[in-house]
């Protein structure tokens, strides 16, 4: 299980659709498939939906993708599952609220700086996937834990289960293989001792 | 390349969101507001947008948020006072659900089926539709409408550049009555009344309290709170009824008859002010033949109220006068005779004398009308850039208003009858509308018989909607462009004069939230561009258009910035009769005089004074379905706003006991009311602040866009009920529609 390739997989697939992550959907899909290793048929949906939806070109696939993505993520009736951590984890239940904050602080305090784009804000799971992707890629193990613990993890418990109870075909069983994981605790497990070699 | 270069090229390629500055501790360039913003509470005055009013405002930004708004502390008018719909504007910036990237829609019309659109690829998209509506139908068959405000000078500008002279606001579904009523009288409607220092209020269904506007709520206060008197109109007891001193629960249409018997008093027992109908006015022998027939005793017959409350109302007033006023109202789509309700109380005005006197109206001082008062005042106009000349229109409007001395050429042609858009693409006459626009406009909701307007707006070949949320409209649209809140943008400078000259500059209290939505400037001059009209926006962004606006008045985009507000430093309120009663005055009507006998209004429909007929009541078993305001919303505009929908997400049917008793309704049940028109669902509120032969909803419910989710079918939809007629003063009629109530 390499937690970098995991967590930047999922930080792409959780970015707004493009075309090159429409072309690049089978590979990413089999990346996270071999890093996980779940049971075969919990990746099954995610495979079946990069074989229907890839007709000819990636258009296709991208109309798939963004008709899941919108209601979702961007503008449902409600929002299927709001991906801002902000809505499930500042005291008053706001957007941009003290979560953010905190989260603009822990970005800049590794020098990273949030340039907005399309419906991500700082505290979007895009976003966040991105900065714990970014935490592993350059040796920051112990911090990269510790956001996990105190930002990624509680926000996911709150978010996934709408998100995989939405029965959308690409991002609810993606929803159910990273609930899947979590509840495992091996994500917990392998940043625990990627931060305890860190530590020793 | 291996599984981890493969991750790692896909993160940096894919629009990566996070950047990494090399410098420890460094700041971008566009992290620095941000940062200034983490140190402390940064104030920024601008002007709120959560209703028309406009008041000025503060926002209050920590930590990069919108923490809270207030009323500014240094306008007068408002003192730093806020209603709960600008307190809540914070909730609409910061709301998961507005509207974040351009829709085309790729389902049938109302299924809710989109896929996202580069702001490019949606520009192209309308562009190529008008053309083809263009060569097809014409220019003229492309309407576009807009609530009325700042932004039109960009959004009709690019109708009329494109060649259509169907340009519409929301007027008429709401004040245009009341302007008309001004300008075919005083010359213009920039009349206001000073609420504050009056001595006595007859106000007839303005709901002060409710339909709030916070600086004049606030004036009445202050007058009730001097001792001043008010008696209030309105089938319904409203929270403006509970302050005043009478509350006269007329039925809707008698009012007309009210207003002429108090001018029959005022003539007859001399109660006017001689000197000034002579001085200022033209056409009182003719008024005064007119009233004569409106008796006390044929009012009481008319409107039930008996005649010695009418002559000591008409006394009262007349004792007060000039500091007594009768409100010319706001929203004034009651009946089909709304403009006659409203010129018969121009008309109780005028005579009293109450011009220019404080505590009764004065002419609204811009800067233009300031200079002719006070020679060496510096203050200039506004003005804009200098534009090619418009192509000629191939056709009228749809609606008449431009054909002169037509039954509809009194009405501004900037704002037309928006209520003609449907009927026009359904009956296609006068000539087919094939294309729509709607800019800050809800026609679905805001337009009499939705239900018409659903269907009519299934027929075109392009609807366009512009707004902050997925409105009912924008849910049947072909393309949905996202606008940035009022918090996020800066607009061209406002002219706000009131009783002394004013610009108002809404300006950004942080940077726009979600990148790909826009201030409404920089999306009409793009799709203006894209569409080759780029000439009539000949300006290279919002900071230029103002400087423009700016050049000559001797007020500096800087100063301006400062609060949010200018106002001219050495002029104070005044009132130009205070001093001299027979001060020069000249106002711009056809004789230069207040015309008591309308000249415009001759010419347009043998109208030249506000004539009364005596309207239809319910008949038995039936009820006049009316609709208002509640202070806590606005219109049709505010419903979905977070904060707003926690307080009120839902309306229910005012009901008078009476009436639900014969109904078998009791208070809380299920009912349904049926009209000509539609039905709707919703429950009895059994209340005895309502006439028994009236029922009444809060307007603005029975939402129809699933994405308005706060509101989506909650309520009684008022609009859904009302069919699509006119009133001969252009205005839309609410208060005519009988409706039949039973239990669900």
């Amino acid at each position: 299980m390499d937690l970098q390739n995991i967590f930047g997989c999922l930080a792409v697939l959780f970015r707004e659709p493009s075309v090159e992550i429409a072309e690049r959907l089978d590979s990413l899909v089999a990346v996270l498939d071999e890093e996980i290793r779940l049971p075969a048929h919990c990746f099954s949906e995610l495979k079946t939906f990069c074989a229907h939806t890839f007709v000819d070109e990636p258009v296709s696939r991208l109309g798939a993708l963004w008709s899941e993505y919108i209601p979702l993520f961007v503008s449902g009736r409600p929002i299927e599952a709001a991906p801002y951590a902000s809505l499930y984890l500042s005291p008053d239940g706001s957007l941009l609220g003290e979560e953010t904050t905190r989260l603009r602080k822990v970005y800049s305090s590794f020098n990273y700086h949030f340039q907005p784009q399309g419906s991500l804000l700082l505290d979007h799971i895009a976003v966040e996937l991105e900065f714990i992707y970014h935490l592993l890629n350059t040796g920051h193990f112990q911090p990269a834990e510790h956001f996990y613990h105190n930002h990624l993890a509680p926000f996911l418990v709150s978010w996934l289960p709408r998100v995989y109870a939405s029965g959308r075909p690409f991002y609810g069983p993606l929803g159910q293989i990273i609930e899947n994981l979590q509840q495992s605790l091996e994500l917990e497990n392998q940043l625990y001792l990627l931060s305890s070699k860190q530590g020793a | 390349m291996d599984r981890r270069d493969f991750i790692k090229a896909m993160v940096a390629s894919t629009s990566a969101t996070l950047v990494y500055s090399k410098v420890p501790g460094s700041l971008m360039s566009d992290d620095l507001p941000q940062a200034l913003a983490e140190a402390s509470v940064q104030t920024t005055g601008t002007v709120c947008e959560m209703c028309t009013t406009r008041c000025t405002v503060v926002a209050k930004v920590k930590e990069g948020k919108v923490a809270k708004m207030e009323g500014h502390p240094k306008d007068g008018g408002t003192a730093g006072t806020m209603c709960a719909r600008g307190n809540a504007g914070v909730s609409l910036l910061y709301d998961p659900d507005r509207l974040k990237y351009p829709l085309i829609r790729v389902g049938e019309r109302g299924e809710g089926k989109w896929r996202k659109a580069s702001w490019d690829e949606a520009y192209t998209y309308i562009a190529e539709k008008m053309n083809a509506i263009k060569a097809k139908y014409g220019p003229e068959a492309v309407a576009m409408a807009s609530r009325k405000g700042p932004y039109d000078a960009f959004f009709h500008t690019l109708g009329k550049a494109y060649g259509s002279p169907n340009m519409f606001t929301h007027m008429s579904t709401c004040p245009q009555s009341v302007g008309i009523a001004k300008a075919v009288h005083y010359g213009t409607g920039a009349v206001n009344q000073d609420l504050g220092n009056t001595k006595y209020i007859i106000s007839i269904g303005r709901n002060y309290f409710e339909g709030l506007n916070v600086a004049q709520a606030r004036a009445v206060r202050k007058a009730l709170n001097n001792g001043a008197k008010m008696i209030y109109v309105d089938p319904r007891f409203t929270v403006t009824a509970s302050k005043a001193t009478e509350w006269l629960p007329l039925a809707p249409g008698t009012d007309v008859a009210f207003v002429w018997a108090l001018l029959h008093v005022l003539i007859k027992e001399k109660l006017y002010d001689a000197d000034f109908v002579t001085n200022y006015t033209t056409g009182f022998e003719e008024l005064s033949k007119e009233v004569e027939k409106f008796t006390p005793e044929w009012a009481e017959k008319e409107c039930g109220i008996p005649k010695e409350k009418i002559v000591q109302i008409a006394r009262e007033y007349a004792a007060a006068k000039p500091k007594a006023v009768i409100e010319f109202g706001w929203r004034s789509t009651f009946l089909d005779n709304d403009l006659d309700l409203r010129r018969a109380i121009v008309l109780a005005n005028v005579i009293i004398g109450n011009y220019e006197k404080q505590g009764g109206c004065y002419g609204v001082r811009t800067p233009a009308a300031v200079s002719k008062i006070v020679p060496d005042c510096l203050v200039e106009p506004l003005k804009g850039p200098k534009l090619p000349p418009f192509p000629n229109f191939n056709k009228p409007r749809i609606d008449g208003v431009d054909i002169k001395d037509g039954m509809y050429s009194f009405v501004p042609v900037a704002d037309g009858i928006v209520q003609q858009v449907p009927e026009s693409i359904l009956t296609e006459k006068p000539y087919p509308i094939k294309g729509f626009f709607a800019y800050r406009f809800n026609p679905v909701i805001s337009i009499t018989d939705s239900n018409r307007v659903i269907e009519a707006i299934k027929k075109l070949d392009l609807m366009v909607t512009i707004d902050v949320y997925m409105t009912d409209s924008a849910w049947y649209s072909d393309v949905v462009l996202p606008e940035c809140t009022y918090l996020e943008r800066f607009e061209p400078i406002m002219d706000a004069s009131g009783a002394v000259p004013r610009f108002n500059l809404r300006q950004p209290a942080v940077p726009i939230l979600y990148p790909e939505t826009k201030p409404y400037w920089q999306l009409f001059k793009e799709l203006g561009e894209k569409m080759g009209l780029g000439a009539y926006f000949p300006w290279k962004d919002i900071n230029e258009y103002m400087e423009i606006q700016l050049a000559g008045t001797g007020v500096t985009l800087e100063e301006l910035k400062k609060e949010g507000f200018w106002t001219a430093p050495n002029i104070k309120p005044m009132f130009l009769r205070e001093a001299d009663p027979k001060a020069p005055l000249t106002f711009p009507t056809p004789s230069n005089k207040i015309e008591l006998v309308s000249s415009v209004m001759e010419k347009a429909q043998k109208r030249g004074l506000p004539r009364y007929e005596t309207k239809p009541q319910p008949p038995a078993g039936k009820y006049r379905f009316i609709q208002g305001k509640v202070a806590v919303l606005t219109n049709v505009a505010s419903h979905n706003v977070p904060w707003l929908a926690e307080l009120i997400d839902t309306n229910s049917l005012w009901i008078h006991p009476d009436s639900a008793a014969k109904l078998g309704v009791r208070n809380g049940d299920n009912i349904i009311v049926k009209s000509p028109v539609g039905q709707q669902k919703g429950k009895a509120k059994v209340t005895e602040a309502i006439r028994p032969d009236c029922v009444y909803a809060h307007h603005g419910f029975g939402r129809v866009s699933p994405e308005l989710k706060r509101v989506y079918g909650k309520g009684i939809g008022s609009n859904f009920l009302l069919p699509n007629d006119t009133g001969h003063g252009s205005n839309t009629i609410n208060s005519a529609t009988f409706v039949d109530i039973q239990k669900a």
